[in-house]
């Protein structure tokens, strides 16, 4: 992991210096990219927290999430992927993007698994997760779900807002990471204004124009136990891993 | 107006075409290598695909020699005007199997996903076929299967796209496929256009196929910077 002094002195980013850790590295669940780690402060997203990741369509938010898990795993963690898209179409997204798919989570998803998920029915998708999660409360748990866009849609804001509430809650208490997908534009941007508060990091994953050129860029919005992270970071996906360097503009 | 003036325009319509092309491809590309998915990223290259055909088949019309380039024993223009043909399905396909993927419920619009196995090979059969084989010569049967095959999966893939966009929520997309709309009712009034006025072309008419002919591209362009959300980097505080 390349040390955090240095790389603040050679991108020349002050946040990166001023933000002392505050959270000791086994509290820590990797994010599975080395350098958003070291962005993140030392180690990766907060136990027992809930984050969120926004973004366009096609942009790369299920890989960071494919990364999670697959740190996950590698660390004996017990990993849950709840999706609305069938287990075939993950896996193959999964090798697209450089993920092995030799250790898999275990799924709760449209087909393809012994759990089936029933966007038309959220009660028993939180029960199920729950559960999963019960289950295993032994371990450390990571959790990461692409359904929370299609219930912003399929039902009102407020009783999502609740129900969400209270699942991200009952599933932190089992000491688990929740990682949540949102797509810009499915969902107005004040309904994802509102999930945002209830969630303790976003991050924001968009393309941005700069003259003629479009570049896909990452932006911190928060996360807890850390200042605010001014800047954009520029990342890529390949066949090896994904890459997260801060962006000049 | 005076039939040079008329000239000009027709020539400087032409030439924009052209340029709202390269733009096209230029922004198809840049959108495509910026995207992860390849679901989303095919896509984006189709779009620059589409724009790289529009700017072949305005050449032509400010560059005359062009008109008489001949590869392989076959006009460049004809070449370029029946690729239209792949390069719009090509486009089409990939618009719907991300309408698809952004269904919630993954439904398989119009049985698509084996439709298109078969819509592959019969447009570019159909295509190579006029290509290469003079018209008189084909075995009428094989002819008439490409034809009226091609015939069907324009409109059909037509009908999985609206069905496709019906179903799924993203404005992005859905504002997308409005402008794909305009560019295919455009394109049609302009051949409607150029097909009443072949014989007896006016000024008027030579003017509103000029305006036509722009007009297409331009909302071809409007749809590849709609492929997807695109922001302006915000002046932050430190």
């Amino acid at each position: 992991m390349r040390p955090l002094g240095a790389w603040n002195f050679i991108s020349g980013y002050p946040y990166l210096c001023a933000k002392d850790p505050v959270r000791s590295s086994d509290s820590l669940a990797s994010t599975g990219v080395p350098s958003l780690d070291s962005l993140l402060g030392s180690d990766g997203y907060p136990d027992r927290s809930a984050i969120l990741v926004v973004g366009a369509p096609g942009i790369g938010k299920e890989a960071l999430g494919y990364w999670f898990v697959r740190s996950g795993l590698i660390q004996g963690d017990y990993c849950l992927y709840a999706t609305h898209r069938p287990v075939s179409d993950v896996l193959r997204d999964m090798k697209g993007v450089g993920v092995s798919t030799e250790r898999v989570p275990e799924w709760i998803s449209s087909s393809g698994s012994p759990i089936r998920l029933d966007l038309r029915d959220a009660t028993s998708i939180s029960f199920n997760i729950k559960q999963a999660v019960h289950q295993n409360r032994n371990r450390r748990v990571r959790v990461a779900t692409d359904v929370l866009s299609p219930l912003l849609v399929l039902n009102p804001l407020e009783s999502m807002y609740n129900y969400w509430s209270q699942l991200l809650s009952d599933l932190k208490q089992q000491d688990a990471v929740i990682f949540a997908l949102a797509e810009d534009g499915m969902n107005p941007p004040n309904v994802l204004t509102t999930m945002e508060q209830i969630f303790d990091g976003v991050i924001e994953m968009r393309l941005y124009e700069e003259g003629l050129s479009i570049t896909p860029l990452f932006r911190v919005r928060k996360m807890l136990g850390l200042p605010p992270l001014h800047g954009y970071f520029r990342f890529s996906v390949s066949s090896t891993g994904m890459e997260v360097v801060p962006h000049v503009h | 107006m005076s039939i040079d003036v008329v000239s000009l325009i027709d020539s400087l319509s032409w030439l924009v075409t052209s340029i709202i092309a390269i733009l096209v491809v230029y922004r198809g590309i840049e959108i495509g290598r910026a995207l992860v998915s390849g679901v989303y990223r095919n896509r984006a290259f189709w779009v620059a695909a589409l724009g790289l055909v529009i700017f072949i088949q305005a050449l032509p019309g400010y560059v005359p020699f062009v008109g008489d380039v001949v590869i392989v024993g076959v006009p460049l223009f004809e070449i370029a005007f029946l690729s239209l043909f792949l390069a719009f399905f090509a486009f089409v396909d990939s618009t719907i199997l991300v309408a698809l993927e952004m269904d919630f419920f993954h439904r398989n619009t119009l049985h698509w996903r084996q439709i298109r196995i078969v819509g592959y090979p019969l447009v570019f059969g159909f295509i190579i076929t006029i290509l290469f084989s003079p018209p008189l010569t084909l075995p009428g049967l094989l002819m008439v299967i490409l034809a009226v095959g091609t015939i069907v999966t324009i409109p059909y893939s037509a009908a999985a796209l609206i069905i496709g966009a019906r179903r799924t929520w993203d404005r992005t997309l859905k504002r997308h496929l409005t402008l794909l709309g305009f560019v295919f009712v455009v394109y049609l009034v302009s051949f409607v256009e150029a097909t009443t006025s072949f014989n007896n072309p006016t000024p008027a008419s030579d003017l509103l196929g000029d305006f036509l002919v722009v007009l297409a591209p331009y909302l071809l362009y409007r749809a590849a910077m709609t492929l997807s959300p695109i922001s302006r980097i915000e002046k932050e505080t430190a």
